[in-house]
C-alpha cells in the first residue's frame, strides 16, 4: 500500500492534518500520541483560542468535557487523554512506538521509509513525508513542584537555576519551573543535575515530577505542536495545512 | 558471519563479511529497565567492560517509566536496597513505594559511578552471528547506525525483541489460546495529599502486532481520563504496562508444575519470590493444573521462592547470548511469577556477576565455577531473597489466627502483638492429616490441595469419601466433595451437582483477594467428572432468567477481586466455567462440536449475557473481555 502522506510524529497538528486526508499514515516514536504537550509540559497557561472548524469544535468539546481548560490555565499533563479520546472516536490509528530508521526516495518519487515497531522492522511507502517533530533549540526541562510558599520557592529557584522561569500549574499549590539545560545533558543526566542542585539548596518546595522529554523553542516554520501553546490551535493548523495542499 | 533481523514479521538472514564494529565491549545489555540496569552495573563492578542501550530517552523500565512504583512481592536483598535507602520516602506524599523519579536518579548515578557506557535513544536493528554465537548488534542511535561487538549480548528488552531475531523456538501466551495476561497503563493522581499510582487493567492484546499495540494503548489512554475525576491528575506511565511477552525454549526451563512440586533446580541463578497469580479473571480457560491450585484450592495468595536456573536465561543452543528480565524460558504460569520489580533487580544483578565471571574465564555462562558464583551473589545479598524454600501464606493476622484455630493450634507467639489486619507471611505445610480439619471451615483450600498432592491418592480418596458420607454440616460435606472431585473421584459428582443446583455466591476466605466462588468450583469439577446427565443443569445456567437469581446481586461488600465495580464477578465466573465445562463434557463424550457451537450461538445471539456481566461500553476492557470469551466459545 502507498500512502499519500506519511506524518512522522503524532500530536495535535498531525491529527488535524489526518482528518482532512484519507490516505494518511501517522507514526509516533513514543508510546503516547501526544508527546509534545504531555511529555514536555511546555506551558500551563491557557491561550484562548476559538475553534474555527467542526473538527476543532469536536476536539474542543472533549477538552471541555474533561475540564482541561480553566481560568487561564490548562491541564497539560492530561492532554494525552483528550487526544486519545479524539483518535478513538474518529477512528484515526497512529502507529505508536514506531521509530523511523531511514528514508529513501525511489526513482518513481515514492518515499520508502524503514521503520522499527514492536513487531520488528517494516517499510512504509508514501508519496509525501511530513515531519511534525522538530529539532528543539535551547532545550528546557519542566519541573512540576509543590509549594506552600510559592513566592519564596520561586525566588530560591530562579537564583538556583539562572534564566529559568516559573508559572502556576493548573492545580492549587502546583507550579512549574522551566529550566534551560545545556546541550551535553541527556534526559537522565539533566534530571540528576536538577535534583542535585535542588537538594543541595533549601528550597521550600518538593519536586512532584520532571517532564520526561525536553521542551524548547522550535523554528517558526516548523510543522510542530511545539510552535503552539494551545493544542486546538495546533490541531486546526494541521487542518489548514492539509486543506491548502488540496 | 550472518546478519539477522526481523523484517515484516519474518526472520531475514544475510551474509555479512568484514563487519567493522564501531564499539566493542565484554557485555552489551540491551534495555535499561529493572533487570538491564542492575545487570550492566554489577557486570561492570565485577570487572567487565559494559555498554547499556536503551531505546527511549529515559532509563528505569516499568519502575521509573511505567509508574510501577511499589513493590509487590519479590525477594529482598542486593544492590537495589542501597538505591532504595537513598531515595527519599515521603510518607505524606507517596502512598506506596518510593518516588519513582528519585529512584531513577539513583539508578542513573549508579551507572555513572560504575562506569557503564549508557546510550539512550538507541535501538537494536539486527544481530551478528557466527553460527549459533552472537557476536554483536547493529544499532540505530537516532541519527546513524553503528555496529557494537560484544562477548555477551543480553536481551533485557522484557519482550524478547532480540530473541525474535534468532532461530530460538519461541512461544506466545497461554497454551489454550495464545493470549497474554492483561496489560495496564498506570496513572498517577494526588488525592487527600497522597500520590497514588493505579492500574487501569486494560484487557489483553498481542503487543507484537504494532497496530494492536497502538490501538489498545491509545484506547487505554482514552479510558484513563476517568482518573481526572479521582483527584489531581499527575501523569500516565510513559511505558505501556505489558505484563507478559514471549517465552522461548532454553537450555533449562521454569515450569509451573516444577514450582508447585518444588523440583530442585540445577545451577540456580537466583530465587524469585512471588505468589502464583495471573492477571485477569478468565480462569475457566486456564490450564488444569493452574485451576487445581488457584481456583479449586483457592490458593491465589500463597507465595513461594522460585529457583531460576541459569539455563532458563539461555536460548537453547546459543552462545554469547542471554536474556534478562521477564523474558526467559518458562511456561506462561511461571512467567507471571517471575517479573516482580525486586526480582528483576536481583536477577539482573546476579546475571551481571555471572557474565563478568564468564567473560574473565573465557567460557559460557553454564561453565562458570558455580561455587564461586554462589559466594559472590550471596555476599551481595542478591541470591535468595530472604525466604527459605517452601510455601507461605500471605494474608492478614486474623486469617492466620483463624486457620491455626481451625487446626487446633495456637498462633506463633511472635505475632502476639499483631493487630487483626496486620500482614503476616507464614510457612505452609501440605500434610493431609494435619490439614483435614480445615475441610470443616470456609477456608478449606490448604486441605484440598494437600489431598491432591498426597502420593497415596487412592487412600486419601477413601478417607475423604468417608468424611463426606459422615459430614455433619453442609459446609463440611461440600468441601469434602470438592476435595474428592479434585482427586478425580466420580463419587463427588452427586454432591457437586447439589452445590450447583443450590448455587449461591458463597466464596472461600483463604485469601485477601481473588477468593473463588464455591458454585464456580463445583461447575469446573463437573466439567471434568460429569457425564451427559450434567448437561441439562449446565445449560440451565446459561438461560437468561439465571441472572434474576439473588446470588448475582448480593455479593458481600467485603469481597475483593481487584476492587472492580464494573463487572458482575459472580455471573462472570458462573458463565465462563459453565461454558468451559459443557465443552469438556461434549469433547469427552464425543459429541458434535458443531452442534455445540450452534447451541452457543443461539444462546448468545443477542448479546444480553454481556450486559449481565458488565454495564461498560464497547471498547472498554471488561466489555471486550466478555465479548472475546463468548466469541471464543462460539467459534472454537
Amino acid at each position: 500500500m502507498i500512502y499519500d502522506t506519511l506524518l512522522i510524529g503524532c500530536g495535535f497538528l498531525a491529527t488535524g492534518y489526518a482528518t482532512q486526508k484519507k490516505n494518511t499514515c501517522i507514526v509516533e516514536e513514543h508510546q503516547m500520541c501526544d508527546s509534545a504537550f504531555t511529555l514536555t509540559l511546555p506551558s500551563f497557561q491557557y491561550t484562548p483560542y476559538a475553534p474555527k472548524t467542526a473538527e476543532g469544535e469536536c476536539l474542543f468539546a472533549i477538552f471541555r468535557s474533561l475540564s482541561l481548560f480553566s481560568e487561564g490555565q490548562q491541564n497539560t499533563s492530561a492532554f494525552e487523554c483528550a487526544l486519545s479520546k479524539y483518535l478513538i472516536e474518529k477512528e484515526i490509528r497512529p502507529i505508536l512506538k514506531c521509530r523511523v530508521i531511514e528514508i529513501t526516495e525511489r526513482e518513481d518519487g515514492i518515499f520508502k521509509v524503514l521503520v522499527q515497531t514492536n513487531g520488528g522492522l517494516d517499510t512504509i511507502l508514501a508519496k509525501k513525508v511530513l515531519h511534525t517533530t522538530s529539532r528543539v533549540k535551547k532545550k528546557h526541562m519542566t519541573v512540576l513542584f509543590v509549594s506552600e510558599d510559592y513566592p519564596s520557592a520561586k525566588s530560591t529557584l530562579l537564583s538556583l537555576f539562572p534564566d529559568s522561569y516559573t508559572e502556576s500549574a493548573f492545580y492549587d499549590g502546583r507550579y512549574a519551573l522551566h529550566i534551560p539545560i545545556a546541550n551535553e545533558y541527556d534526559e537522565n543526566t539533566a534530571k540528576v543535575y536538577i535534583y542535585k542542585k535542588w537538594n543541595e539548596a533549601t528550597v521550600p518546595a518538593k519536586i512532584l515530577y520532571i517532564a520526561p522529554l525536553f521542551c524548547g523553542v522550535v523554528s517558526e516554520e516548523a510543522f510542530s505542536d511545539l510552535r503552539f501553546t494551545n493544542p486546538i490551535e495546533a490541531f486546526e493548523y494541521g487542518i489548514t495545512l492539509a486543506k491548502e495542499e488540496k | 558471519m550472518q546478519y539477522t533481523r526481523l523484517y515484516q514479521g519474518s526472520l531475514c538472514k544475510e551474509e555479512a563479511s568484514s563487519v567493522h564494529f564501531d564499539l566493542r565491549c565484554d557485555v552489551l545489555v540491551v534495555g535499561a529497565g529493572c533487570a538491564g540496569i542492575y545487570c550492566a552495573d554489577s557486570a561492570k563492578r565485577e570487572g567487565a567492560d559494559v555498554i547499556l542501550l536503551e531505546i527511549g530517552e529515559n532509563i528505569g523500565g516499568m519502575f521509573a517509566c511505567g509508574n510501577v512504583t511499589g513493590y509487590y512481592y519479590g525477594g529482598e536483598g542486593g544492590a537495589y536496597l542501597f538505591d532504595d535507602e537513598k531515595t527519599e520516602r515521603d510518607h505524606i506524599f507517596v502512598r506506596n513505594g518510593s518516588h519513582w523519579e528519585q529512584r531513577q536518579i539513583h539508578m542513573t548515578e549508579r551507572l555513572t559511578e560504575s562506569g557503564v557506557r549508557l546510550l539512550t535513544s538507541c535501538s537494536v536493528l539486527g544481530l551478528y552471528l557466527d553460527g549459533c554465537r552472537v557476536l554483536g548488534v547493529r544499532a540505530f542511535d537516532g541519527k546513524k547506525t553503528l555496529n557494537i561487538g560484544a562477548t555477551f549480548t543480553v536481551d533485557a528488552t522484557s519482550d524478547g525483541h532480540l530473541v525474535r531475531m534468532t532461530d530460538a523456538k519461541i512461544r506466545y501466551g497461554r497454551e489454550s489460546d495464545g493470549r497474554f495476561v492483561p496489560f495496564t497503563v498506570r496513572g498517577q493522581y494526588v488525592s487527600d495529599g497522597v500520590l497514588t499510582s493505579c492500574n487501569t487493567d486494560s484487557g489483553t492484546m498481542n503487543h507484537y502486532d504494532s497496530d494492536a499495540f497502538s490501538y489498545y494503548t491509545i484506547l487505554s489512554h482514552a479510558n484513563a481520563s476517568s482518573l481526572l475525576k479521582k483527584g489531581e491528575f499527575v501523569n500516565l506511565g510513559l511505558h505501556t504496562g505489558v505484563r507478559e511477552g514471549l517465552t522461548y525454549e532454553g537450555e533449562d526451563c521454569v515450569r509451573y508444575e516444577d514450582i508447585l512440586y518444588e523440583k530442585e533446580q540445577q545451577r540456580v541463578l537466583f530465587y524469585a519470590y512471588s505468589d502464583l497469580d495471573r492477571h485477569g479473571a478468565d480462569r475457566a480457560s486456564e490450564a488444569e493444573l493452574f485451576q487445581n491450585f488457584w481456583v479449586i484450592s483457592n490458593l491465589s495468595t500463597v507465595t513461594i521462592p522460585i529457583g531460576v536456573p541459569m539455563g532458563a536465561l539461555i536460548p537453547k543452543g546459543m552462545e554469547g547470548f542471554v536474556t534478562a528480565g521477564r523474558c526467559l524460558s518458562c511456561d506462561t504460569y511461571s512467567q507471571s511469577a517471575i517479573r516482580m520489580n525486586r526480582d528483576m533487580f536481583r536477577m539482573g544483578e546476579c546475571l551481571g556477576v555471572a557474565l563478568a565471571m564468564a567473560t574473565k574465564a573465557g567460557v559460557e555462562l553454564l561453565q562458570i565455577d558455580y561455587d564461586v558464583y554462589l559466594e559472590k551473589v550471596k555476599s551481595r545479598g542478591a541470591f535468595d531473597g530472604g525466604h527459605p524454600k517452601g510455601f507461605y501464606f500471605d494474608n492478614s493476622y486474623s486469617a492466620y489466627k483463624k486457620r491455626m484455630q481451625s487446626l487446633g493450634k495456637e498462633p506463633d507467639a511472635k505475632y502476639a502483638h499483631y493487630n487483626p489486619t496486620d500482614h503476616v507471611i507464614v510457612p505452609l505445610h501440605f500434610s493431609v492429616e494435619e490439614n483435614l480439619p480445615l475441610l470443616r471451615t470456609d477456608a478449606p483450600g490448604v486441605a484440598i490441595w494437600s489431598c491432591f498432592r498426597a502420593p497415596d491418592k487412592k487412600g486419601v480418596s477413601e478417607k475423604v469419601y468417608s468424611l463426606l458420607c459422615c459430614a455433619d454440616t453442609t459446609l463440611y460435606r461440600y468441601n469434602c466433595a470438592i476435595a474428592l472431585g479434585l482427586l478425580g473421584d466420580v463419587r463427588a459428582v452427586p454432591t457437586l451437582r447439589e452445590i450447583v443446583e443450590n448455587r449461591d455466591c458463597f466464596f472461600f476466605t483463604e485469601n485477601r483477594r481473588s477468593n473463588q466462588f464455591r458454585s464456580a468450583i463445583a461447575i469446573c469439577l463437573l466439567g471434568r467428572l460429569g457425564g451427559m446427565d450434567e448437561l441439562p443443569l449446565l445449560f440451565e445456567l446459561l438461560e437468561k432468567k439465571e441472572i434474576e437469581r439473588e446470588m448475582y446481586h448480593t455479593l458481600q461488600p467485603n469481597y475483593l477481586y481487584y476492587g472492580s465495580p464494573d463487572k458482575n464477578f459472580v455471573y462472570y465466573a458462573i458463565l465462563t466455567h459453565t461454558c468451559a465445562s459443557i465443552r469438556k463434557i461434549y469433547a469427552r463424550h464425543g459429541l458434535s462440536s458443531d452442534e455445540l457451537k450452534t447451541k452457543f450461538k443461539r444462546i448468545f445471539h443477542d448479546g444480553s449475557h454481556i450486559s449481565f456481566v458488565t454495564n461498560t461500553a464497547p471498547g472498554e476492557n471488561v466489555y471486550e473481555a466478555i465479548t472475546s470469551f463468548i466469541r471464543s466459545v462460539c467459534t472454537f
